[in-house]
């Protein structure tokens, strides 16, 4: 179980990083559908991963981020500089 | 021989947990990161089920299993998706598409070989 966590703790730093990275260039091009698939689904892993290895908090958290960007992947919710922040 | 499960998920935790979980039971377990990673890992390999999550780059679950089920030696390979509560449209599609059945995240390990040995007999 803690390689378990290691594993996921290394995991989400990159993912975490992965979307610092593409929420930057979002904000600079908020129509890019790929660069919004790639958010979600680091979220998506995020909040899966972190359920799985029992980090509760983390798993809440990601979901509710999670699901407004799900509506922006929708396209019923657009990138603005205050969604991004 | 020990069956072998094909375990397809772009998390590494999420196929470290799933890869000792089947292993710890006896079966073998065959890793890919994508559906594309799956794909070229299929082959020959000779796997007698695939677990797969939904949600991953190049070649999605969906996709994945929509091209399995178009190929005639894996029409019958059973595949089981790993689905998340915020995913229903996703878990329906994967039925229509061919899926044989799911298990939704998070799960414990004991789910998981529940399903595995009620769809490997």
């Amino acid at each position: 179980m803690e390689s378990l966590r290691e594993t996921y703790r290394a995991e989400a730093y990159e993912l975490l990083a992965e979307l610092e990275a593409s929420l930057l260039v979002l904000e600079e091009d908020p129509g890019d559908t790929e660069l919004i698939g790639r958010v979600f689904r680091a979220l998506h892993t995020i909040k899966g991963s972190g359920a799985m290895c029992g980090f509760d908090d983390i798993a809440t958290f990601t979901h509710d981020v999670e699901t407004v960007f799900d509506l922006v992947r929708n396209e019923k919710l657009g990138v603005t500089k205050t969604l991004v922040d | 021989m020990s069956k072998i499960i094909m375990a397809v998920d772009d998390s590494a935790s999420m196929r470290q947990m799933v890869s000792f979980t089947l292993k710890q039971a006896g079966y073998q377990v065959v890793e890919a990161a994508d559906g594309r990673d799956a794909l070229s890992k299929l082959d020959g390999s000779g796997v007698h089920m695939i677990l797969t999550d939904l949600n991953m780059p190049n070649v999605d679950g969906i996709e994945l299993i929509r091209r399995l089920r178009a190929n005639p030696s894996c029409r019958f390979i059973p595949i089981v998706m790993l689905t998340t509560e915020s995913q229903p449209e996703k878990k329906q599609e994967g039925k229509t598409t061919g899926a044989t059945g799911w298990i939704v995240k998070p799960f414990k390990p004991e789910q998981l070989l529940a399903v595995v040995k009620k769809v490997l007999g």
